[in-house]
């Protein structure tokens, strides 16, 4: 039981709001934390009657993680929003394995929703104390997981096209140093990109698909200027990992359901 | 050749509390050093529009002033124009952190009077001489426009790149400062066209306007964005912003940098209100250092259909129109929402390298920085109560007070509890003092 990643995620995730809440001035309140329990408690009835212990964990988690990246002026959004979530767990899966990673799904689809929703990416700062809380309970959490590789190859691509960005804009490498303290980037890298349930089984197919998810993030933020490109670019490249169904149809339907992209069961 | 002093914005970027300024950063084509410490900005934003309205408390010989823009697109005559600088007048009056102050009721009468008032605070060309146009494309300068807007002469300048820009720029007169080329150079590869302004003299003086009046633009884009980075090239330290954010939506906020509240609702020792400016500037200045100086400092927001308390006049419709509100279709704000987000910032190129980018939030929580000074009462009433008030109570309301004050600023509490009247540490009422108080024991 103590080697289940989910309860290292749930202390980290904690210790983040709190850092969160103390030293950045979130605005999240306790309304935000009742009422969105409640939301969790009733989308957890909802969505499985009788909910293991492993559902509990994981749609905790979820609801921190939300918490944590979402902004709303009215709290019953974070209810909606742990609602839509869970709701993907249980049925925007195919072979019982998530097509997108829950908590990026469903503050997209918030955010796409309502004004009142916001992703606020300059909201932990570039400091080191807070960068470093971050890098290392998320360290823990990934090798816990084995998802090193998702985490670290998502940030070098990322930094590498930004790096190449600043040579060919002639801008300093302050700039791009700047882009890649950003606490909320840190976070995406750590604790939302690294799903296990929703990167690929391999490690090649890992790298590659969260290679995908940075450069599409870096279009998203230097063409189109949106505020928290990764997660927009995670939900975008979801269909990625499910590619294989894709080239199943393309090819025969009698092929096999076997792809490298093809998500771990764990 | 006369020399030309410019100003860099970066597509936006403003006014200062101190002599002169605008948008960003002047360029002395002299030896003379000139500094741009202070900027005021007005952005009216919706969806993808924007209207900008730069301030400009320029004060020195307007045949010394220019000012460079980065713009997202080439302008039309009717995208530009020159605003009221007392509209931004007011508009920094009326969301300026405030102090309120109110009256201690007499002890005995149990009588509630009280009384506010308000403090604003302390703080509260022969434009591009005629070259010819095969130099031009020999620099990769294109004039995409020229217009005449009030006192200004304004080019639209479409570059390929910053090598021929500042020749373009400095064969007419402009003198720019080490490090432009760089920054020059990565907007015209993110396909920023430039803006120029200058003054006509003559047109000034036909005009009448002695101070010059703040320009506005708009445009539209998908990059929230004030570019500040030009406008660094040649400051001295830190550059004081502020950005007053008019949205439809709720507060605006900083994406890329830490948005975060000014401390509020403090009460103060009475002295400060004799004081406030140096009060605020104190508090903004520890405020900043206790979140590592990389921050944007949200003074105020707040919905402009009310304010409580007003410390300024608010703003017609007519006046935030004339602001660029754009969306106001008639005269009723409450059916038309803008919402009010000032923005202050002090930014140097070390801690802000990036130029800013914006977001606007759902959050209409209404915010003020306020403060509050609260009057004793000073009546000869003589009652237990009244004991109690003089002995124990409000000496500890002042050192309590003091100690808040010494908190916000980091001034020295010594000297603070002396300018509030305590000598002696304040002791507290005994425990026993009012407990059968009343009972004609």
């Amino acid at each position: 039981m103590c080697y289940d990643p989910r309860i290292y995620q749930l202390c980290a995730l904690t210790t983040l709001l709190w850092v969160g809440a103390v030293s950045r001035s979130f605005a999240v309140d306790v309304t935000d934390i009742v009422i969105g329990s409640g939301g969790l408690v009733i989308s957890l009835i909802i969505v499985s009657r009788r909910p293991a212990r492993r559902a509990v964990l994981s749609a905790l988690i979820s609801f921190l993680s939300l918490l944590l990246l979402l902004r709303v002026s009215e709290p019953w959004l974070l209810a909606v929003a742990i609602f839509i979530a869970l709701a993907s767990k249980k049925w925007l899966a195919i072979d019982g394995r998530h097509i997108f990673n829950p908590s990026a799904l469903a503050i997209v689809a918030v955010c796409a929703l309502t004004p009142a929703a916001w992703i606020a990416p300059g909201q932990w700062g570039h400091e080191a104390f807070v960068l470093l809380t971050m890098t290392v309970a998320g360290s823990l959490i990934i090798s816990r997981a084995k998802r090193v590789d998702v985490s670290i190859a998502f940030l070098i691509t990322y930094a590498a096209l930004h790096f190449l960005r600043a040579l060919y804009l002639g801008d300093p490498l302050a700039i791009v140093g700047h882009k890649l303290t950003n606490g909320a980037l840190v976070m995406f890298a750590f604790f939302m990109i690294s799903d296990p349930k929703t990167t690929p089984a391999t490690a090649r197919t890992r790298v590659a698909f969260a290679g995908a998810v940075a450069a599409t993030a870096f279009i998203f933020e230097t063409r189109w200027f949106i505020q928290g490109a990764p997660l927009y670019a995670l939900v975008a490249c979801a269909p990625l990992l499910r590619s294989d169904l894709f080239l199943c149809w393309l090819k025969s339907p009698n092929l096999p359901r076997w792809h490298p992209f093809n998500i771990a069961r764990s | 050749m006369s020399v030309t002093r410019i100003t860099f914005c970066t597509w936006l970027l403003a006014a200062s509390f101190s002599s002169f300024g605008f948008c960003g950063f002047y360029v002395a084509g002299d030896d003379t050093k000139l500094y741009n410490e202070s900027s005021r900005v007005v952005m009216v934003r919706d969806g993808e529009r924007t209207v900008m309205t730069m301030s400009n408390d320029f004060r020195g010989d307007a045949s010394q002033f220019a000012v460079v823009i980065p713009i997202p697109e080439v302008l039309e005559r009717g995208q530009i124009n020159v605003g009221d600088g007392a509209l931004i007048e007011q508009l920094d009056a009326f969301s300026a952190p405030r102090l309120v102050e109110y009256f201690d009721q007499d002890p005995c009468q149990h009588l509630r009077r009280y009384k506010r008032l308000l403090e604003a605070p302390a703080a509260a060309m022969d434009i591009m001489a005629d070259e010819s146009a095969a130099e031009r494309k020999a620099l990769g300068v294109t004039v995409a426009a020229r217009h005449q807007v009030g006192e200004y002469d304004i080019v639209i300048l479409d570059a390929t790149q910053s090598e021929g820009l500042i020749t373009w720029l400095t064969s007419q007169g402009y003198s720019l400062p080490p490090g432009a080329r760089q920054v020059l150079g990565s907007y015209i590869r993110q396909g920023l066209k430039f803006f120029a302004a200058k003054v006509n003299l003559q047109r000034q003086q036909h005009l009448g306007y002695a101070l010059l009046r703040p320009l506005q633009i708009a445009y539209e884009s998908k990059r929230f964005m004030l570019p500040i980075r030009l406008g660094m090239l040649n400051a001295s330290g830190e550059q004081e912003l502020l950005v007053y954010a008019i949205s439809k939506t709720g507060r605006v906020e900083t994406s890329n940098y830490r948005s975060v509240f000014m401390a509020t609702n403090n009460e103060l020792p009475n002295y400060v209100r004799e004081d406030f400016g140096n009060f605020y500037q104190a508090a903004f200045d520890k405020h900043l250092d206790a979140h590592g100086r990389q921050v944007a400092i949200t003074e105020y927001a707040w919905d402009m259909a009310s304010c409580d308390p007003c410390a300024g006049q608010p703003l017609s419709p007519a006046q935030l129109k004339a602001l660029g509100v754009f969306w106001l279709t008639d005269n009723h704000t409450r059916s038309n929402p803008t919402f009010l987000t000032r923005l202050h910032l002090r930014y140097d190129q070390t801690r802000f390298p990036e130029d800013l980018m914006f977001t606007e939030t759902g959050d209409r929580k209404n915010f003020q920085s306020r403060y509050v000074v609260r009057n004793p009462w000073l009546g000869e009433s003589q009652c237990a109560e009244a004991h109690r008030y003089r002995e124990y109570e409000l000496p500890q309301r002042r050192e309590q007070q003091s100690q808040v004050l010494a908190n916000l600023t980091g001034w020295d509490i010594q000297t603070i509890r002396q300018r509030s009247g305590l000598n002696d540490t304040p002791q507290k009422a005994p425990w026993w003092e009012q407990l059968w108080l009343g009972m004609g024991g």
